[in-house]
């Protein structure tokens, strides 16, 4: 075991309040606290991901939701410490207990594949273009089973096409990628995210470069292999329908924060947040003509460029002019549902009496999304 | 597999017959006229009909054509106007000659161009890598001819390196350490330019690979960086074949400079000399034969193309 972590800095970011208020989850598989990512372009750095914590707990799936640019993607690549020395994280990510922002780059590596595994967006780039499907699956099953044999790892390869929906896994093993479908390629990228039973699996946009209808096949299986294998899902989507469908609890990431986390029926049936409300108002709804469609005023922030105070009080129907200076910690507004806005949030001391209930903000907000919509953000093509 | 290869051989046959037609309607067009040089200034009106009714000039030019390409094809270049000996053993021995020249400066080639191009693409900011561009960039511009004729001046004449031309010495017995003594100041000039291009091609298909998204998803199966590295490679063979393809087939054409730089007695040179002689049978084996080389190294070069990249043997 590696020596008991000490983060790189732990500046008491404004979530500590609320992590401290939680009690200790049992079956808490992720622990990511107060994590900020910072990427540095010669003399300018600029800080993407400020300050999230969330608790991700056995066979459970937590989505972030947010718009591009939003830090969501970063925030997952950064639990997974993919990115390189222009990139500094700091906070805490402890996997099972054991923190993983102190490890070594080797160990972290054996960490990456084996205990947590990323499904990247694009099925069709995240395969080596040049080798078999089946010899990409033993690769990683040599890689972390030393003992393995190469017999054994190809048996294993068809077992593990056949779990995650493949009919004829002889014939795909033997295939090269550009030879299979869209579907068929993120199943095969799935496989092997899930050959070395990962703890965690982090899904990265894993349906948007996939047809509507294969994109629901997937997320079925997302939920079938959560099932069998028990492992948490941190699932990243700017897709609300997705979230709703395949999402247990929701995190809301606006401008690099976590601005609003809970279960996910309640977080779409009463959102806190006023971007939250906005996002779900934005949803196109069946009965509603074309063209009528609500929007949230304004444009995100561009990431790293973010203004002082709250980032989204300069679109936000609810603003006061505090929200222009302090920037709101994620405070828990009931014992699951934490949300970063102390217009909304009772609970908060500067809150003034006369603020409305949680849930009331100014924007009509549908009972829940359809589920089976597509949606319904801002999002600047796939990439 | 082997039906692409089929397919790749089966449209060599249009290509080299077009080839072919443009070599000898080209030869046919060009100013000079071979029954004049052939006879000099003496000879009589009679005498040059006879000539031209041996050599079958006043037949139509598609039957001269068919004649030549029937010919051709068994093997039969004719005879050397200027030298009056069969054509064929002349032209095999010089492309023989020419090929042991570009072999030699396409594998100097190839390793230059693939070690300077992943060490500007992987350490950019580095010493080593500014010199590599540098390289690079030189040895691109500067005319072969004259980089032959430096290097005769200062390694072969002053420093007496190496010798200054020719295959062999007239006293060294032809052996093989007397060829590569021989070989390597006209194969380091040829490897120059063709160096410089496959280093820079090189350095943005490794720039390109690693930009790629499965680089990033093989990081996060847990793979090392050397892994990911021999991986970013082999994804670079196919770009690397065809650059280096197109780069070793220009050498088989642009070695005639450095041929006739260093009196290397290759195909270049042949009919370089023949030019000049008006010896139309040894220029046209000589192209034909140029041609052939540089089609047949395509095929070579598709063929690997389809071992290498399985994307490309199914269209």
């Amino acid at each position: 075991m590696s020596t008991p972590h000490t983060s790189t800095s732990r500046a008491p970011g404004p979530a500590a309040a609320t992590t401290a208020a939680r009690p200790a989850q049992p079956n808490v598989v992720l622990s990511v606290h107060d994590l900020n990512t910072t990427f540095a372009a010669g003399s300018r750095t600029s800080n993407v991901v400020r300050g999230v914590s969330f608790d991700l707990r056995r066979g459970q799936t937590l989505m972030l939701l947010g718009e591009s640019g939003s830090g969501k993607s970063v925030t997952a690549r950064s639990i997974m410490r993919l990115y390189g020395r222009n990139a500094t994280i700091t906070g805490s990510v402890r996997l099972s207990g054991q923190e993983l922002l102190d490890l070594s780059a080797d160990r972290m590596r054996g960490v990456r594949g084996a205990r947590i595994a990323l499904v990247p967006q694009d099925p069709t780039g995240s395969l080596d273009p040049l080798r078999r499907i089946g010899a990409q699956i033993t690769e990683v099953l040599a890689l972390h089973n030393v003992e393995r044999l190469r017999r054994a790892g190809r048996r294993q390869a068809e077992e593990l096409l056949r779990l995650v929906g493949i009919n004829d896994p002889k014939r795909v093993a033997d295939s090269y990628p550009h030879e299979l479908s869209g579907g068929m390629r993120q199943r095969a990228v799935i496989a092997i995210a899930v050959s070395c039973d990962p703890e965690v699996l982090i899904a990265d946009e894993p349906t948007t470069a996939l047809d509507v209808t294969v994109q629901k096949q997937i997320l079925e299986l997302f939920a079938d292999l959560q099932d069998r294998l028990g492992m948490a899902t941190l699932m990243v989507t700017h897709d609300v329908g997705v979230a709703a469908e395949a999402g247990d609890r929701v995190g809301v990431m606006y401008a690099g924060r976590l601005v609003e986390e809970g279960p996910a029926a309640q977080v779409f049936a009463s959102p806190r947040h006023p971007y939250t409300a906005g996002l779900l108002a934005a949803l196109p709804s069946p009965g509603v003509p074309r063209g009528t469609l609500r929007s949230i005023p304004g444009s995100p922030p561009p990431a790293g460029a973010f203004p002082a105070g709250c980032a989204f009080a300069p679109r936000c129907p609810v603003a006061r002019d505090s929200c222009r200076t302090d920037d709101p910690p994620l405070v828990a507004v009931a014992p699951d549902r934490s949300v970063a806005c102390p217009v909304v949030n009772p609970a908060s001391p500067s809150a003034p009496p006369s603020t409305p209930t949680a849930g009331a903000v100014d924007i009509p907000s549908p009972a829940a999304p359809p589920a089976d919509q597509p949606s319904a953000l801002s999002k600047g093509g796939p990439r | 597999m082997f039906g692409f290869l089929a397919r790749r051989g089966l449209l060599m046959i249009p290509i080299l017959l077009g080839v072919s037609i443009v070599i000898f309607i080209t030869i046919k067009i060009i100013p000079g006229d071979p029954v004049a040089s052939l006879l000099g200034p003496t000879g009589t009106p009679e005498a040059r009909a006879a000539l031209e009714d041996r050599l079958g000039l006043n037949d139509p030019l598609p039957v001269q054509y068919f004649t030549w390409l029937a010919h051709t094809i068994t093997g039969d270049f004719g005879t050397s106007i200027a030298r009056q000996t069969t054509v064929s053993p002349m032209v095999f021995d010089a492309l023989w000659n020419t090929l042991i020249l570009t072999a030699a400066a396409a594998a100097l080639a190839l390793v230059l161009g693939v070690v300077i191009g992943a060490l500007t693409a992987l350490r950019r900011d580095g010493l080593l890598a500014r010199i590599g561009n540098a390289f690079a960039l030189v040895s691109i511009s500067v005319p072969q001819y004259s980089v032959g004729l430096l290097l005769i001046i200062y390694l072969a004449d002053d420093a007496g390196l190496f010798p200054v031309s020719g295959m062999y010495s007239p006293n060294g017995g032809g052996g093989f350490g007397d060829l590569m003594n021989h070989l390597i100041l006209p194969a380091v000039t040829a490897a120059l330019v063709p160096a410089g291009i496959i280093a820079r091609m090189f350095r943005s298909s490794v720039l390109d690979v690693m930009g790629m998204d499965f680089i990033e998803a093989l990081r996060a199966r847990g793979l090392s960086e050397r892994r990911i590295l021999w991986h970013a490679f082999h994804n670079t063979t196919p770009s690397l074949l065809t650059v280096a393809g197109l780069q070793i087939g220009y050498l088989l054409g642009g070695v005639v400079f450095v041929e006739a730089v260093f009196s290397w007695p290759g195909i270049g040179q042949l009919v370089y000399l023949s030019i000049s002689q008006r010896d139309l049978p040894v220029i046209q084996a000589g192209v034909l034969v140029s041609a052939f080389a540089f089609v047949l190294l395509n095929l070579i070069v598709d063929a690997l193309h389809g071992l290498i990249d399985p994307r490309v043997r199914t269209h």
